[in-house]
């Protein structure tokens, strides 16, 4: 281990430093730490989701109707006698993949669009900006409703309904934050000696501003998990039979009265992920900018 | 101050017509045509070619646009709904007050109980009731609408039998549908109002106005609060955009007949003209709400009003 950080590069060492300062700040926080735990149990329940529970077992309709919590179904059966339990635990899969592929697309378009934006500056930007304020005047929710209402429900669908919805706040956010450091020295330096856009901006601006990317990202998670389920919830996301926590919500409405538990166990389940996830990304805020911190 | 708020609203007009292009856009790229979606799948082929034909759907699709927007300025023509050959402004004019009544109530709502509690948790930092306040924000803000929706109903009308479930036909109707909204609203606010409060219970003038003896009420409400209301302004703007995505689930889960619960129901029987219609309504009310929050700042802030004047 020591060997190895004498070996390394200065620049490198710097940023494994810093690495490990934000960790440390970062672990002093409890309630953050707990989210962090809280996330890890449930992408440990997405990969191992098939030997804690066989994908067919969600599927399989059985004749026990809604039947309440027991040893043999965990936590029940719903209307077509499947497991909730089983179907719980393979929507975790669905539900954590939308929310960091969403993610990660979105900042990538977001973070393109944003550092064009925010270095050209100019007319561009004015293009660009004004573009993202139009996509903005819609709400959200109807604008991502409309793409999958045109596109048809299915995940890829719905992923690109995600994306389309948060583009413009991403975008918005990196176009601030390239702004703020391509005034710096170190860009007039590049510029100085000869080097083109493309690099001044990936090998320079966007290193730079990529701490408050990630944080911007990890609050965005549990944001973009919400509007899955929330579409799904309307039948414009995931389809049946595929098991997804928004959309057992909604088959379980009509059952409320009779099976109150089949609207608990999802309805808990998406909100202790999400809470993990901005518990975290909060923590991850703060150890990024311990001055920011009251 | 005139001439900028003309200026402004005229301003408008350039973002509307990008909007009505991207969701003309986004909607030309639905699968099939009105005429089969109208006449429904048993009509004959040549009818439905008719009927494409009279509408105008073979024509070039940025011949499409221009007569979309011709019809909507020179005769505020949006359309015909697929679903009941009706005019889809009518329909929205008489869906419109529920939705408008659930979205002022659960704004004036999550207003007053947010900044309450954001600045009672700053004010009293560090203690036991701030983190309370903290944590209870966070769970409000990712508490799904729906979920959060159905529980009340699981409570107060199934076990405690208090309110009734669905439908909108009294004011008792209402009480939990927007309830519901401004629960999820209300988590951002709080923590919102907490952390300008922080910043403004730190100011130099605070700590005269506290010196000067004046009561801490007035301390905390007259001085700090009125200091920091320029953000929360425009978080009360953003918070109806998103009461309106709000609204879709909220009025879903109550089975209220407004805006939201139309677009649904648009959306699942392709009913375009429909959906469009709404979409644009959404975003023109919206972007009528951000301006009015723009100019509310002149009145809040005589530094942002000079600066209106001069230019």
């Amino acid at each position: 281990m020591n060997e190895k950080k004498k070996t390394s590069v200065p620049a490198k060492g710097k940023k494994q430093n810093k690495a490990k300062e934000i960790w440390r700040r970062f672990k002093k926080n409890k309630t953050a730490v707990a989210g962090l735990i809280v996330v890890i149990f449930f992408i440990l329940v997405a990969v191992f989701a098939e030997l804690i529970v066989p994908y067919e077992v969600a599927l399989k309709q059985t004749k026990a109707l809604r039947e309440p919590p027991s040893s043999a179904h965990w936590f029940g059966t719903d209307r077509l006698g499947r497991d909730v339990f089983a179907r719980i635990v393979h929507g975790t899969k669905v539900s954590l993949l939308i929310g960091l592929i969403g993610t990660a697309i979105s900042t990538v378009i977001g973070l393109i669009i944003g550092a064009i934006s925010g270095y050209y500056g100019g007319r561009l930007d004015e293009i660009i900006m004004r573009l993202m304020d139009m996509i903005m005047s819609i709400p959200s929710m109807l604008l991502s409703l409309a793409v999958v209402a045109a596109l048809g429900a299915n995940m890829q669908n719905l992923l690109i309904a995600l994306v389309v919805g948060q583009i413009p706040h991403t975008a918005r956010a990196n176009r601030a934050l390239v702004m703020s450091v391509s005034g710096q020295e170190f860009v007039k330096a590049a510029k100085s000696y000869g080097a083109g856009d493309a690099r001044i901006i990936f090998k320079y601006l966007v290193p730079n501003v990529i701490g408050p990317i990630i944080v911007q990202a990890s609050m965005q998670i549990s944001s973009t998990i919400l509007s899955a389920a929330a579409l799904s919830f309307l039948g414009m996301g995931i389809q049946p039979p595929q098991p997804e926590w928004g959309y057992m919500l909604s088959e379980a409405r009509e059952f409320m009265r009779t099976s109150p538990y089949l609207i608990m166990f999802p309805g808990v389940t998406i909100l202790l992920l999400s809470l993990a996830f901005n518990l975290a990304g909060d923590g991850l805020q703060d150890a990024f900018n311990p001055q920011l911190k009251d | 101050m005139y001439k900028y708020v003309i200026k402004r609203i005229l301003l408008l007009i350039p973002v509307l017509l990008g909007v009505v292009f991207i969701v003309f856009f986004i909607m030309n790229l639905t699968p099939g045509d009105p005429g089969r979606l109208i006449l429904g799948e048993s009509a004959k082929q040549e009818d439905v070619d008719r009927l494409n034909d009279r509408l105008g759907f073979n024509k070039p699709y940025f011949v499409r646009f221009f007569n979309y927007i011709k019809d909507i300025v020179t005769k505020f023509d949006f359309g015909l709904s697929y679903a009941t050959q009706k005019p889809v402004v009518d329909q929205i004019l008489i869906k419109f007050p529920y939705t408008l009544k659930m979205a002022i109530a659960s704004v004036f709502l999550s207003t007053i109980f947010g900044v309450t509690l954001g600045v009672t948790a700053a004010v009293k930092q560090y203690t036991a009731i701030d983190s309370s306040i903290t944590v209870l924000a966070m769970v409000f803000t990712v508490m799904p609408a729906y979920w959060t929706g159905m529980l009340m109903i699981l409570l107060f009308s199934i076990k405690l039998g208090w309110l009734p479930a669905s439908g909108a036909s009294s004011l008792k109707h209402y009480i939990l549908p927007v309830l519901t909204i401004a629960i999820t609203a209300m988590g951002s606010m709080m923590r919102l109002t907490r952390s300008v409060m922080l910043e403004a219970i730190r100011q130099d003038y605070v700590r005269t106005a506290r010196a000067k003896g004046a009561p801490e009420r007035r301390v905390v409400y007259g001085h700090a609060l009125k200091n920091a209301l320029l953000p929360l302004i425009t978080s009360v703007g953003s918070m109806f955009g998103g009461m309106m995505g709000g609204a879709v689930l909220s009025e879903t889960v109550f089975n209220i007949p407004g805006i939201g619960s139309y677009i649904v129901s648009s959306i699942r029987s392709k009913d375009i003209p429909a959906v469009m219609t709404c979409t644009l309504f959404f975003a023109t009310l919206f972007s009528l709400i951000m301006l009015c929050v723009d100019l509310l700042y002149a009145f809040v802030d005589p530094r942002i009003k000079a600066k209106y004047v001069n230019s």
